[in-house]
């Protein structure tokens, strides 16, 4: 862990970056919204925070479920805390304190509710202050909100396992490739070019239609196509670095080929690598937000993006679901560009010129 | 076509233009061909002409039916052109071989006429291409007399050559056709010719004698058309075979439009059950792939009817519609009472967990198919009750569903020792009730997210696996699944030993799909294959129905008991608008249920006049209860 | 030079080689195949409610014989081991026999043949609507960097460059044809195209194609805007165009003449990757706006199992790809006289 270690160059380069304003804060707020969607139980879940039944505390949120019969109601299965609210709400002992949204990605809140004339509404439904659902319902009555960020957890979560493995996997044969070059270069150069020609749907399709496809199968297989343009640039870096007076030294001197690529050659171009995290992330979240919108990606009932974009668009007439996950996805993608423009300018040696 | 004006800068240029396209009119191709209709005389066959030298055997009768109600409108006139919106382009128009099998294979069938039909509201059978028939004393063969009327739509007479040839153009390599190959080899033995227009038609295993006439039921096929050879499927894909029903495919426009005009002066118009029917002069499909399209078109008037039994459309988009509020748009919910698709959990018992019947039982018990009804599908649709509904004698209507009922899950998980985990779930020797539901229809996926939180709560943990079509299918087949979500197809009685006998249990490639393998099941459905007695029959029909309730293997979910439909007010419906097993009441085609709406061009023109006018008329929602089942 | 075009020739037939044997082994192992649709077919229903009964009923229930499975597969070309096959499919594609699609039973070269003008149009249209836009707009943001325009400008192509194409596709569709109905909902054509004057018959066309084209357009857009600014940028700062400066060259000059020409390096590297997208067209906006494309056809063979149409569209897309690769080349040697091949 070499790199994390400031050196003055690097100093420098974050002083660089927290200079550029526009990048600094969306990298702030884009930290803090995945700190909350780590902790994503304590904002938004169907389990309370606290609830105090005679004289003792529980803490619901993390752990197993605690049936109703333990507060005294008359059921096994897991205890609807918001009804307990209720119940307790004129108790000056018993309490409830709920999360922000007290509801979990797969509730279905189908309540009976009606309109101005007293006719009888269905799902999807608007969004309605009284119940909490902020951004409403989809055509099943669970909340859109709560949808909508523990999506952005999985979405995450799957970009940086994603990100690593590409990078593990695209680094190694880059740097292989560069390094041996010749034949060995020419022929995995041939190979790539075949994969990269394998339509990627189809591979995705396939799998979806043998086995559900699961987070990690998933991964796996946006994998077996992500590595690749990591493997171009490193390639690349690395036919660069060889070049270099440096290594010709370190050979000179003795030093293994193991020893030169991994003191050397990449933590040389770790800086270059950063700059393309960004990006990564944004095509991840792409990436699987189309599948999801196809059908292709994770299975239902898991909350997604994909899956609420083509709710969306199938009714229309339910405007509140497109309109929140599309203002979700600018957002996010746009902090995620701004974060990768200042990072690039930031780390990226050439300084730009201007006339005037 | 409908942004016209709105688009901006160019609206001026447009306008100068818009008037040279063409209108579309539902009666302009009409009345042309309506007036240039020859008679052909008909010829009065006199019995010998008609049976040549052939007797029935001593003891066995003729037998027609010419008393049972006629269900069409004597108020019906010809004419006008119907419109009406297909989702795809059919993938050819060969009835038989590879791809016959789309959307647009049921037009095709329709057209096409059988020895006799099924009388839509008695079940009875009615004459069509036979005029009588006659049940031979071996309990295989029935002999049909044909009409020596009938006609191909070239004009040329349908002869018993024809029956013959169906049997050979069946049997036939060139058609590239497993089933239908099968179907004319295994279960229809013979086809014979027996004189002048007499012939007979000789099945493999006995049925009840009314069963007869359907299971072994036959069309013509024009022989004169046919040239069987290695390239039959690829020259016959887009050619238009010569009909005996009352329309014929007259233009293809590939991709986008297909036309039927009426058979000029169709052979069998005069007959009874079928007269005052078929009264449009021409039907034109267009393909619109989209539904939100194809109501966009309706709105307009470009097509004329549209099925609206998504609970979407009835409630919220035709109510809401601004054509249907004033009348010029009606609407139409009709209660039939066909036999309903069998469509549930299936259950496969070789999976270890549904060993144990009480686990079955309790996983009944916990699917809160009621809640998904009345919160999802509006109390729309209806609970079904158990399979083989709506065949008259042969259900059982003392079946009555395992309801959703926590408190019975609990006490059957608990006679058989199970006990809720810390997660809620029930487990019993470190198994956890954990099951998979398969299933191929994305779109069932809000019902089962809904029953999924249901029976959570009952400490059940259902996993959704969705894949698709085909490759669900597959999974079930090879008998993979936990329980398999599924609806099968209905036929014209309630089919077991596919289903439920232990020969196709545990096999793959089979409809067995809960492996069920009981002698005692086995033995009643044996005895069900093999009785005549229609009596006899229904009463095992319903008992092998509380042996499978009984066992607990299929929880069954909803069925749709009507149709709904919006359509044109210038299309008129006789007093009861449909038949007890329509599906669509302004079906132009179907030789049993179709053809009864005809087009009134007073009210077509009124209809013109008031829209531009923007008069209103007084709405019309109607619900016909006539064949609601109770 | 010849010997390099040879040699960049001589590598695509292995490369193709690869892709459609690793593509072709991949359908013989796939559930779902046609074989199985058909299989299907009859025995499960497709929609809710029940089927009329007809006189003629051919009954499903029990399995095919082993005999009669046959046939099937004969007729479907599944009765070989799959590398016999595949030998067999490519000597017909030599002889620009594609086979026929199962789906339509038609030629797949004449299905591929029919939705080639459609991909075209949106591609050709696409390519030069952006690079006639991106190119003087990369240029003024360089020039004008960290200036109002420059930032404001930014914002605007950032978000295009965020948002997928497709979801671009769906909020066009859902504002400006669903909601306020300027445009209409889809379709390359309206149906009655063929009843139309001529005139009629162009603004139609323009009607139908103004979303998707939007869609296109900002997809790249945003890409080749940066792409342009950048490498324009650090043209500007390099030692030759300062040189040029110092040595008394108008900064008109040295940036149209110099910088700019070098900075159109990189477009062209893109202009040869672009071309088998161009033709092919985005799958995703085709099935938004229903434009009976290339793309939709790819699409819709994989998901209901055309393969002789996958492998169709397949032969083209990766042969398009490959020779646009090259092309790639030659372009970047045309604007850099410096690359020589070797």
């Amino acid at each position: 862990m070499k790199f994390f270690k400031m050196s003055p160059a690097s100093k420098r380069q974050f002083a660089r970056f927290k200079s550029i304003k526009r990048g600094y804060w969306s990298f702030v707020i884009f930290m803090s919204l995945i700190l909350v969607s780590v902790f994503l139980e304590l904002f938004i879940s169907e389990r309370a925070l606290l609830v105090k039944y005679e004289n003792k505390y529980y803490f619901p949120t993390y752990g197993h479920q605690i049936p109703g019969n333990v507060f005294g109601l008359d059921y096994e299965y897991e205890t609807n805390y918001r009804e307990l609210h209720e119940k307790f709400a004129g108790s000056s002992d018993n309490f409830v304190v709920l999360p922000l949204v007290p509801w979990g990605p797969l509730e279905n809140d189908l309540e009976a509710r009606y309109d101005q004339n007293s006719k009888r509404l269905y799902p999807p439904f608007a969004p309605e202050y009284a119940r909490k659902h902020y951004l409403g319902t989809d055509s099943t009555g669970r909340d859109i909100l709560a949808r909508l960020f523990y999506g952005f957890r999985i979405a995450i979560a799957f970009s940086i396992f994603l990100l690593f493995i590409n990078y593990f996997a695209g680094i190694m044969i880059g740097c292989f490739m560069g390094w041996l070059g010749g034949r060995t270069d020419l022929y995995m150069q041939r190979f790539i070019e075949v994969l990269s020609n394998i339509p990627f749907l189809y591979v995705v399709m396939i799998v979806a239609s043998i086995v559900t496809p699961t987070f990690y199968s998933l991964g796996f297989i946006m994998a077996a196509f992500g590595w690749i343009s990591m493997t171009w640039y490193m390639r690349t870096a690395t036919y660069r670095e060889k070049a270099r007076d440096y290594i010709l030294a370190a050979r000179s001197i003795g030093a293994t080929d193991f020893r030169i690529i991994f003191k050397h050659i990449i933590p040389n171009s770790l800086a270059l690598i950063l700059t393309f995290i960004p990006f990564s992330i944004s095509e991840a979240i792409v990436s699987l937000t189309s599948l999801d919108f196809l059908g292709y990606g994770l299975p239902p009932p898991t909350p997604s993006w994909g899956g609420l974009l083509d709710e969306g668009v199938r009714t229309l007439s339910a405007y509140w679901i497109l309109a929140s996950v599309v203002t979700a996805m600018v957002i996010v993608l746009i902090l995620v560009t701004f974060m990768g423009e200042a990072i690039r300018e930031a780390f990226d040696p050439k300084r730009h010129t201007t006339y005037e | 076509m409908r942004m016209w004006i709105r688009f901006g800068l160019l609206a001026t240029a447009v306008s100068l233009f818009a008037c040279t396209k063409k209108k579309k009119n539902p009666t302009d191709s009409s009345s042309g061909e309506a007036s240039q209709k020859q008679e052909v005389a008909e010829k009065q066959f006199s019995e010998a002409e008609i049976m040549g030298d052939f007797k029935l055997p001593a003891g066995v009768e003729w037998q027609t039916n010419d008393t049972d109600p006629e269900y069409a409108s004597p108020n019906a006139i010809s004419g006008g052109t119907f419109h009406e919106g297909i989702p795809t382009f059919p993938m050819t128009l060969r009835r038989v071989g590879p791809d016959a099998n789309g959307s647009f294979a049921g037009v095709l069938r329709s057209i096409q006429l059988s020895l006799l039909e099924i009388h839509p509201n008695t079940g009875r059978p009615i004459p069509q291409l036979a005029s009588h028939w006659a049940f031979d004393k071996d309990g295989v063969t029935v002999f049909y007399k044909l009409n020596p009327n009938a006609r191909w739509s070239d004009g040329k007479p349908i002869t018993p050559e024809d029956y013959t040839f169906t049997q050979e153009f069946h049997r036939s390599k060139s058609i590239v056709d497993p089933w239908y190959n099968r179907h004319y080899t295994e279960n229809i033995k013979d086809i014979k010719k027996i004189s002048n227009y007499v012939i007979s038609v000789t099945g493999a295993k006995a049925y009840p004698k009314e069963d007869l006439l359907y299971f072994y039921g036959v069309g013509p096929t024009p022989r004169h058309f046919h040239v069987l050879d290695d390239k039959w499927v690829e020259n016959y894909n887009w050619k238009v075979e010569p009909v005996s029903g009352p329309y014929q495919i007259t233009q293809v426009d590939k991709g986008k439009q297909i036309v039927l005009d009426k058979v000029p002066s169709w052979w069998g118009r005069r007959l009874r059950y079928y007269r005052n029917r078929f009264n449009v002069d021409q039907v034109v499909y267009t393909v619109i792939r989209d539904i939100n399209a194809q109501w966009e078109y309706f709105k307009k008037g470009e097509i004329d009817s549209m099925g609206i039994t998504l609970p979407e459309y009835w409630h919220e988009k035709s109510a809401n519609e601004d054509m249907v509020k004033r009348g010029f748009i009606q609407r139409l919910w009709f209660y039939n009472d066909a036999p309903r698709s069998d469509m549930g959990m299936f259950l496969n018992l070789a999976q270890p967990i549904f060993k144990d019947k009480n686990v079955r039982y309790a996983l009944a018990h916990a699917m809160n198919l009621d809640k998904v009804l009345k919160e999802v599908l509006r109390s729309d649709y209806e609970r079904l009750n158990f399979i083989s509904r709506g065949y008259g004698d042969f259900t059982n209507q003392e079946i009555k569903p395992r309801e959703f009922d926590p408190a019975k899950v609990a006490t059957l998980m608990q006679k058989s020792g199970w006990k809720r985990g810390a997660d809620g779930v029930w487990a019993k020797s470190g198994k956890r009730f954990s099951v998979t539901v398969t299933y191929g229809q994305p779109h069932h996926k809000d019902r089962l997210v809904v029953l999924q939180q249901e029976a959570k709560k009952c400490g059940i943990e259902l996993n959704l696996e969705e894949l698709d079509g085909s490759a669900s299918f597959k999974k079930m087949r090879e008998k993979k699944h936990d329980i398999a979500w599924v609806g099968w197809g209905t036929s014209m009685r309630p089919q077991y030993w596919e289903f439920f006998h232990s020969d196709n249990a545990n096999k793959s490639q089979t409809n067995n799909l809960t492996n069920t393998s009981d002698p005692k099941i086995d033995t009643v459905v044996k005895k069900y294959e093999d009785s005549f007695d229609l009596k006899e029959k229904a009463a095992l029909s319903r008992e092998v129905q509380s042996l499978i309730f009984e066992e607990g293997s299929i929880i069954t979910t909803f069925q749709v008991p009507y149709f709904r439909q919006a359509f044109w007010r210038y299309w008129k419906l006789p007093d009861v608008p449909a038949t007890k097993i329509s599906e669509d009441a302004l079906d132009p085609l179907g030789s049993a249920t179709g053809g009864l709406f005809w087009f009134d061009k007073k009210a077509y023109d009124e209809t013109q006049e008031a829209k531009a006018s923007k008069k209103s008329f007084e709405p019309v929602t109607a619900i016909n209860r006539e064949f609601k089942a109770k | 030079m010849t010997s390099y075009i040879l040699k960049r020739l001589f590598w695509i037939v292995p490369t193709f080689l690869g892709i459609t044997l690793i593509v072709f082994a991949i359908t013989r192992f796939v559930p779902g195949g046609p074989l199985e649709q058909v299989l299907m077919r009859g025995a499960l229903m497709g929609a809710e409610g029940g089927k009329n009964i007809k006189m003629d009923a051919s009954s499903g229930g029990a399995a095919l014989s082993n005999e009669q499975l046959a046939s099937l597969k004969a007729y479907y070309g599944f009765d070989r081991p799959w590398y016999q096959s595949y030998v067999l499919w490519l000597g017909k594609v030599l002889t620009f026999d594609l086979g026929r699609s199962t789906r339509y039973n038609e030629p797949v070269g004449a299905l591929i043949w029919s939705k080639l003008p459609i991909s075209t149009y949106y591609g050709i249209l696409t390519m030069l609507i952006t690079y006639l836009i991106c190119i003087p707009l990369g240029i003024w943001k360089a020039i004008r960097h960290n200036s109002f325009f420059d930032y404001i400008s930014s914002i605007l192509v950032f978000i295009g460059y965020s948002l997928p194409a497709y979801v671009v596709a769906i909020i066009l569709l859902v504002v400006f044809a669903s909601n306020l109905e300027w445009f209409p909902l889809g379709g390359f054509t309206s149906s009655d195209f063929s009843e139309y004057t001529f005139f009629s018959k162009i603004i139609d066309l323009i009607e139908h194609s103004v979303l998707p084209l939007t869609a296109y357009v900002l997809g790249s857009f945003a890409m080749m805007t940066f792409l342009m600014k950048n490498t324009l940028m650090e043209n500007l700062s390099a030692d030759y165009v300062r040189t040029a400066i110092a040595k008394g060259v108008s900064f008109r000059k040295a940036v149209f003449s110099h910088a700019v020409r070098n900075s159109l390096i990189p477009m062209a590297t893109h202009f040869g990757q672009n071309i088998s997208v161009i033709l092919t067209g985005s799958f995703l906006i085709e099935k938004i706006f229903n434009i009976d494309g290339l793309g939709l056809l790819g699409y819709e063979s994989l998901v209901e199992r055309d393969y002789p149409v996958v492998m169709g569209t397949l032969v083209v897309s990766s042969i398009l790809f490959l020779i646009g690769n090259i092309l790639s080349d030659f372009a970047v040697a045309l604007v850099d006289p410096r690359i020589q091949f070797k």
